[in-house]
C-alpha cells in the first residue's frame, strides 16, 4: 500500500521524492498512530496541496478527510460547519448550528469520531485566526484520539505562529531551474517534436527564470510563447531546426512578455497587449479640467516645502512671477522622499495661484478633490472632519508630468529641490 | 386632521389633501404638458443613443462574460472618471446579461458593500438567491415563490450558493459586479477574489470590475498571487466627451429638437462638464432643469413650442398681462402694441423665426463640413462650439471664420471636391424647403466648375509690366529702393492657376451668399426670447452650487435672505444690533487681525453691539448671563461650520479657520 501510493505521487510529482516520503511515512501506514499536526509549508506553486490532495485522494478507503480553504471561513461557524459537513453523515448532523469550538467538540464526540483515521486539511491557514489555529493543532489532544490528524498548508513560515504549536513541518522547497525545465516539458503539444519543444524550452528559461519562479505562470507564459515561437515554422520561412534564426524571432516577444509577467494572465494575446497599452495610457489623462489642475497643485504642495510658496507664487510688483530659473531637476531626491502632508486650505492656495482663469469656489469645485480621492490619486489623512482634514498627493511625477503637458503646465518650473 | 391616538411622542405623516388637489390642477397647465411633451422626446431619443454607444462595449463584455472559461474570467471595464454616470452604465451591462442566451445570475456590489469579506459574501449571494427567474416559478404555487424569494441574510453563504447553484440548469453562470473598484478596500477586496477563486471548481463565477483610473491600479493594489488567479481582460468605453459631442450633435442640436439652446448657456453646461466632473447624466440633469426654468409659469414660450394649428387657439387664451408683455420684449424693438393685429404679427413672427432657426442648422451643418478639418481648427472641431459661437454673432463676420477662409483657399482639387460633394447631400436629404434647393443647385455649379478646372493653366494677370518698368527709374534712391522691393514681392507670387481662381472665387460666394443667408443668427431675429434659453444668469447659481459665496453672504449681509427691513446696510462691514447672533459674532471674528482670537474679547465686543446702553462701571467682571449664553450659542453655530476651531495653545483663545 505505502509503495504504491509512494509511486504513484512520485510519477506525477517529479522532485518531490523526500516530502512524498515523509508524508507517506506519517499518514500511510494503517497500524500507526498519526502525527497531530503537520504544517506543510514553501513558496507558491510548489504543490503542496495538489500533492496532499492527491495523497488523500489515494489512500481515500481507509480514512476520513476533510480540505478546507480557510479562505473562504470568514466566520467560525463557517469554518466548523465546513469540516463537520465532510466528516459526518447527513443525519448526524441533524443541522445543528456550531458557532463555538466546544460545540464543534461535542458535534464530534458524539459521532464517534475517535474510532475512526480522519485527517483535516486547512489550506492557506495564515488566513485563520491565531486562536483558530492553536486550538485546532491541539485537536487530537482534545478530541482523545491518536488517529486524528490536521494539516496546516501555508505559504507563510510557521515561525510567524506562535511557538507553542507543536507541529512537524514539512518544507516543499522552490524548484530549481533544472527541474522547472524538465516539469514543463511535460507539457509538450503533442503536434511538435520533443526536439523542438526542448530548443525553445532552453530559450524560455534563459530569459524568464530570472523574472519568475512561479510554475503556474510559467506554464501559461510557456503557453502563450511557444504559439507564437512556431510561427515561423508554421508558415515555412524557417526549419525546425534554425535555433538563431528562430531565438532571434521570438525575441522582441519575450521582451515584451517579461515587463508583463504576472500581468500576463490579463491578456489573451500579444496583439491585444500592444493595442491596449497604448490606448489605456491614452485614458489615463482623462480628467476633468481643474481636476488636472488640482492634482498638479497637489504634487506642489506635496514636494515643494511651504516656505517656498512665498518665492513661487506670490506675484511681485511689476507683474512678473518670482521663479528661480529651471535649474536641472534631480527629480530622484524629491521623489525618494517621498510625499509630504498638506492640508486643503494650501493646495486651494496654490491651485488659485497655478491656475490662469478666475473661477468660483462652486460646491463642484469642492467636489473635484474628493472625487481625486476616492480615485486614489489623493489620500486623505485625518476624520474627514471640517477643521482637520489634510491630503497627501499619491501619484508620480511622470503622470502628474502628463497631465501637465495636456494642460500646456510645465511642472519643473515650480518644483525647487533643496 | 384628526389627532393621533398614539401616547408616544413621534413624527406622524398625515397625507394632505389640499396638497393633492392643486397638484392635480397643475397637471393641466400648458406649460407642464408643453415640459412632458418636449422632455420624453428628447428622453427617448437620449435612450437609443444611449444604447447605440454603449452598445459595442457592452456586447464585448457580455460576449466575454459568457464565453470565458479559464481562471477567473474578469471583464475590467475602464470607464474613465466619471464615476456618477457608473450606475447607468453597470445596470445596462446587468439587464444585458440577463437577457443573454446563457442563463446569467448578477450580482451588483458597490464599495459600501466591501466593509469586510463576510458582508460583501452575503451581499452578493442574497443578491443572487433572492433574484426571480420568473419563467421557472411560474409553475410553483405563491408559498413556494415567497419562500424563495426570501432568504434568510444569515443563511446567504457561500454553501448555500454552492447548493443553489447545483439545481441550476447547465452552464448556468453568476456574475459578479464590482462597481467603483478604487473605493473598495484592498485587503478586503482581495480577500474576496481569493474566495471566489477556490469555489470556481463548483460554481461558474465571471467578474466585471469598474475601474476609473488605469488598469495599472489593478496590478498595484493586488498582489500576484491574487492577479494570477484571474483571467484579466480589459474593456475600454469611449471618452466621455465623445458622449457629449454625441448627445448635441443627435439630440439637442438638431431643428427637429423643440428646445433650443442659446450660445451662453451652452457654453456654460459644457465648461460645467468639461471642467469639473465629465457627468453626462448631471449634464442632461442641467439641461433638463434650464428647460424647467424656461417654460415654467411663461404661457408665451410655451405657445411658440406648441404646433402651427393650435398656437391660434391657445393665443387667443392669453390674458391681458401676458400680452403687454410682449409689446416689452427687447428684441422686438417695442414696435408691437397691443391691438387687432398683435395676433397676426406675432404668429408670423413666430413662423418666421423658426424658420430662422431651422435655416440656421443646415447652414451650421454646411460649416462644419467646411472647417472642422482645418488645421489648428479656429472655430472648433465640433458641432456644439460652433452653435455657441454662431448663435452669439454672425459668423461670417468674425476673425474666426476669416482665418478659416485663408486656411480654405489652400486646399486641394481632391479635397474641396470632397467637401462640396457632402455639403450637397446634406442639403439633399432637405425637402420642402426652397432655400436649400437653390442653394444646392448653386453647390453643384461650383462642384461643375472646379472639376472643369484645370490644375496648370495659369491665368494671364493684367498686369502693367510697362507701367512697372517705367516706373524703376524713378528720381530719389529711397523711393527706388521701394518699388524695387514691391516688385520683388509681386515676382515672389506665382501667377494663378485656373484651378486657383476658382477657388477662390467659389468660396467667397459660397460665404457671401450660401452662409451669409442661412447662418443669421436666430439670437437677432425678434421674439428670439421666447423660443431660445438664453438666461444665463438665472440658472448659473442653480447649476453649480457655490456653497461658500453663499454663506458669506447670509453671515455678512443676512438681509438678502431674510428680507428684513431693520437690516439694511449701508456699507458692508457695517454691524447692526438687529442682525441675527451669529452674524454679528461672524462679522467681529472678521476684524481679529490675529489667527488666535480671545474669546473674552469677542465677548465684550458683542455685549457692546448688542446692548449699547449697559453700564460698563458696574457690570465689570459680571456679565449678563442671557447674552453670554447667546454668544456661546452663536460661536458654536461658527464652530459647527467650520470657521474656527477651539486652539491647542491657550484655553481661552479660539482659532480663525478662514
Amino acid at each position: 500500500m505505502n509503495q504504491f501510493v509512494k509511486d504513484t505521487l512520485n510519477l506525477d510529482f517529479p522532485f518531490r521524492e523526500a516530502q512524498v516520503d515523509l508524508l507517506c511515512n506519517l499518514l500511510v501506514n494503517n497500524q500507526s498512530v498519526l502525527p497531530p499536526c503537520l504544517f506543510i509549508h514553501g513558496p507558491p506553486s510548489s504543490g503542496k496541496t495538489c500533492l496532499v490532495t492527491r495523497l488523500l485522494h489515494l489512500i481515500g478507503d481507509s480514512i476520513k478527510s476533510s480540505i478546507v480553504n480557510s479562505v473562504s471561513c470568514y466566520t467560525n461557524r463557517i469554518l466548523f460547519e465546513l469540516i463537520l459537513h465532510d466528516l459526518l453523515e447527513d443525519t448526524e448532523l441533524n443541522n445543528t448550528r456550531c458557532d463555538h469550538f466546544v460545540q464543534f467538540l461535542n458535534v464530534l464526540k458524539q459521532a464517534r469520531i475517535q474510532n475512526e483515521r480522519v485527517i483535516i486539511v486547512l489550506d492557506k491557514c495564515e488566513m485563520l485566526e491565531y486562536n483558530q489555529i492553536h486550538v485546532l493543532s491541539k485537536l487530537q489532544e482534545l478530541i482523545k484520539s491518536y488517529e486524528l490528524c490536521v494539516i496546516f498548508i501555508s505559504q507563510v513560515s510557521p515561525t510567524i505562529f506562535d511557538e507553542d504549536i507543536d507541529f512537524i513541518p514539512v518544507i516543499f522547497e522552490q524548484y530549481n531551474s533544472v527541474e522547472i525545465n524538465e516539469i514543463l516539458s511535460k507539457e509538450k503539444p503533442k503536434k511538435w517534436s520533443k526536439e523542438v519543444y526542448n530548443n525553445f524550452l532552453t530559450v524560455f528559461c534563459g530569459s524568464f527564470i530570472g523574472n519568475c519562479r512561479d510554475l503556474v505562470e510559467l506554464k501559461h507564459l510557456a503557453n502563450l510563447l511557444f504559439t507564437k515561437y512556431v510561427e515561423p515554422i508554421k508558415d515555412g520561412q524557417c526549419t525546425e531546426l534554425n535555433q538563431n534564426l528562430l531565438f532571434r524571432k521570438i525575441s522582441p516577444t519575450i521582451q515584451l512578455l517579461l515587463n508583463n509577467v504576472y500581468l500576463a494572465t490579463s491578456l489573451e494575446n500579444m496583439e491585444s497587449l500592444n493595442e491596449d497599452k497604448v490606448k489605456f495610457e491614452k485614458m489615463a489623462l482623462d480628467l476633468p479640467y481643474y481636476a488636472k489642475y488640482f492634482l498638479i497643485a497637489a504634487y506642489i504642495a506635496s514636494f515643494n516645502s511651504p516656505k517656498y510658496d512665498r518665492q513661487l507664487f506670490v506675484k511681485v510688483s511689476n507683474k512678473k512671477r518670482k521663479i528661480k530659473p529651471p535649474k536641472k531637476l534631480e527629480i530622484s531626491t524629491i521623489e525618494l522622499v517621498g510625499p509630504k502632508i498638506f492640508s486643503l486650505d494650501r493646495l486651494l492656495a496654490i491651485f488659485y495661484a497655478i491656475i490662469e482663469e478666475n473661477t468660483n469656489m462652486t460646491a463642484n469645485l469642492l467636489a473635484q478633490i474628493n472625487t481625486l480621492t476616492d480615485l486614489g490619486l489623493l489620500i486623505r489623512l485625518g476624520d474627514g472632519k471640517l477643521d482637520s482634514t489634510k491630503y497627501k498627493c499619491s501619484v508620480g511625477f511622470e503622470c502628474v508630468n502628463n497631465i501637465g503637458k495636456t494642460v500646456k503646465f510645465n511642472i519643473e518650473k515650480y518644483l525647487i529641490d533643496k | 386632521m384628526e389627532p393621533t391616538v398614539s401616547v408616544s411622542k413621534g413624527c406622524f405623516v398625515f397625507k394632505g389633501k389640499k396638497e393633492k388637489k392643486s397638484l392635480d390642477s397643475d397637471e393641466n397647465e400648458l406649460w407642464l404638458t408643453t415640459y412632458r411633451d418636449i422632455w420624453s422626446n428628447v428622453k427617448s431619443d437620449l435612450d437609443s443613443l444611449n444604447t447605440s454607444i454603449y452598445s459595442k462595449f457592452i456586447s464585448d463584455t457580455v460576449e466575454f462574460l459568457t464565453t470565458a472559461t479559464r481562471h477567473l474570467p474578469t471583464a475590467c471595464l475602464l470607464t474613465g472618471v466619471n464615476l456618477p454616470d457608473h450606475k447607468s452604465l453597470f445596470d445596462l451591462l446587468a439587464t444585458n446579461l440577463n437577457k443573454s442566451e446563457t442563463p446569467v445570475y448578477v450580482a451588483t456590489l458597490f464599495s459600501e458593500h466591501f466593509i469586510s469579506v463576510k458582508a460583501a459574501v452575503t451581499n452578493m449571494v442574497s443578491q443572487i438567491l433572492n433574484s426571480n427567474d420568473d419563467e421557472s416559478d411560474l409553475d410553483e404555487s405563491d408559498e413556494s415563490i415567497k419562500e424563495r424569494s426570501v432568504v434568510k441574510r444569515s443563511e446567504c453563504t457561500m454553501s448555500a450558493l454552492v447548493a443553489w447553484f447545483e439545481k441550476q440548469a447547465k452552464g448556468t453562470r453568476v456574475a459578479v459586479l464590482i462597481k467603483d473598484y478604487e473605493m473598495c478596500p484592498p485587503n478586503v477586496l482581495q480577500n474576496f477574489l481569493l474566495l471566489l477563486s477556490s469555489y470556481i471548481d463548483n460554481i461558474q463565477i465571471v467578474l466585471a470590475i469598474g475601474i476609473a483610473t488605469t488598469i495599472s491600479n489593478l496590478h498595484n493594489t493586488l498582489p500576484h498571487h491574487v492577479v494570477t488567479k484571474l483571467h484579466v481582460r480589459m474593456f475600454i468605453s469611449e471618452a466621455s466627451v465623445v458622449f457629449l459631442n454625441n448627445i448635441m450633435d443627435q439630440v439637442f442640436l438638431k431643428s427637429d429638437c423643440s428646445f433650443y439652446l442659446g450660445g451662453h448657456i451652452l457654453e456654460y453646461v459644457t465648461e460645467v462638464f468639461l471642467f469639473y466632473n465629465f457627468s453626462i447624466k448631471q449634464f442632461i440633469e442641467s439641461l433638463k432643469f434650464c428647460l424647467i426654468e424656461h417654460l415654467y409659469h411663461k404661457p408665451l414660450n410655451c405657445i411658440c413650442v406648441a404646433h402651427e394649428s393650435a398656437q391660434s387657439a391657445l393665443f387667443d387664451l392669453l390674458d391681458k398681462n401676458t400680452l403687454e408683455e410682449i409689446t416689452k420684449l427687447r428684441s422686438t424693438n417695442y414696435k408691437l402694441k397691443v391691438d387687432k393685429n398683435l395676433k397676426g404679427t406675432f404668429l408670423q413672427l413666430v413662423k418666421e423665426l423658426k424658420g430662422c432657426i431651422s435655416d440656421f442648422h443646415i447652414g451650421l451643418r454646411i460649416l462644419k463640413i467646411l472647417v472642422a478639418d482645418l488645421p489648428h481648427s479656429p472655430l472648433g472641431t465640433q458641432l456644439r462650439e460652433m452653435y455657441s459661437i454662431a448663435m452669439k454673432k454672425h459668423v461670417i463676420e468674425s476673425a474666426e471664420y476669416k482665418t478659416c477662409l485663408q486656411l480654405l483657399k489652400f486646399l486641394s482639387k481632391d479635397d474641396l471636391l470632397i467637401k462640396l460633394n457632402k455639403i450637397s447631400q446634406v442639403l439633399k436629404e432637405l425637402t420642402d424647403n426652397e432655400r436649400s434647393d437653390t442653394a444646392l443647385k448653386l453647390i453643384q455649379t461650383y462642384v461643375k466648375s472646379i472639376e472643369e478646372s484645370s490644375l496648370n493653366n495659369a491665368v494671364v494677370e493684367k498686369k502693367n509690366d510697362l507701367d512697372e518698368k517705367t516706373n524703376l527709374a524713378s528720381v530719389s534712391r529711397s523711393q527706388f529702393k521701394r518699388k524695387l522691393i514691391d516688385n520683388l514681392k509681386h515676382g515672389d507670387t506665382k501667377p494663378m492657376t485656373e484651378f486657383e481662381k476658382v477657388r477662390s472665387q467659389t468660396l467667397d460666394h459660397l460665404t457671401n451668399t450660401i452662409l451669409m443667408q442661412f447662418l443669421v443668427p436666430p439670437s437677432i431675429m425678434p421674439l428670439h426670447e421666447l423660443l431660445i434659453f438664453d438666461d444665463i444668469q438665472s440658472v448659473k447659481r442653480k447649476i453649480v452650487g457655490e456653497d461658500r459665496a453663499a454663506q458669506y453672504t447670509a453671515l455678512v449681509n443676512p438681509q438678502h435672505y431674510i428680507d428684513c427691513d431693520c437690516c439694511e446696510l449701508e456699507f458692508p462691514e457695517q454691524i447692526l444690533k438687529t442682525m441675527p447672533d451669529i452674524s454679528i459674532v461672524y462679522k467681529l471674528h472678521l476684524e481679529s487681525r490675529f489667527n488666535q482670537i480671545n474669546m473674552y474679547d469677542w465677548l465684550q465686543k458683542f455685549i457692546s453691539i448688542v446692548s449699547p446702553d449697559h453700564d460698563d462701571e458696574n457690570n465689570d467682571n459680571n456679565v449678563d448671563p442671557v447674552l453670554q449664553a447667546r454668544f456661546i450659542r452663536a460661536v458654536n453655530e461658527l464652530q459647527h461650520l467650520g470657521y474656527i476651531k477651539p486652539s491647542k495653545y491657550k484655553a481661552d483663545h479660539v482659532m480663525r479657520l478662514t
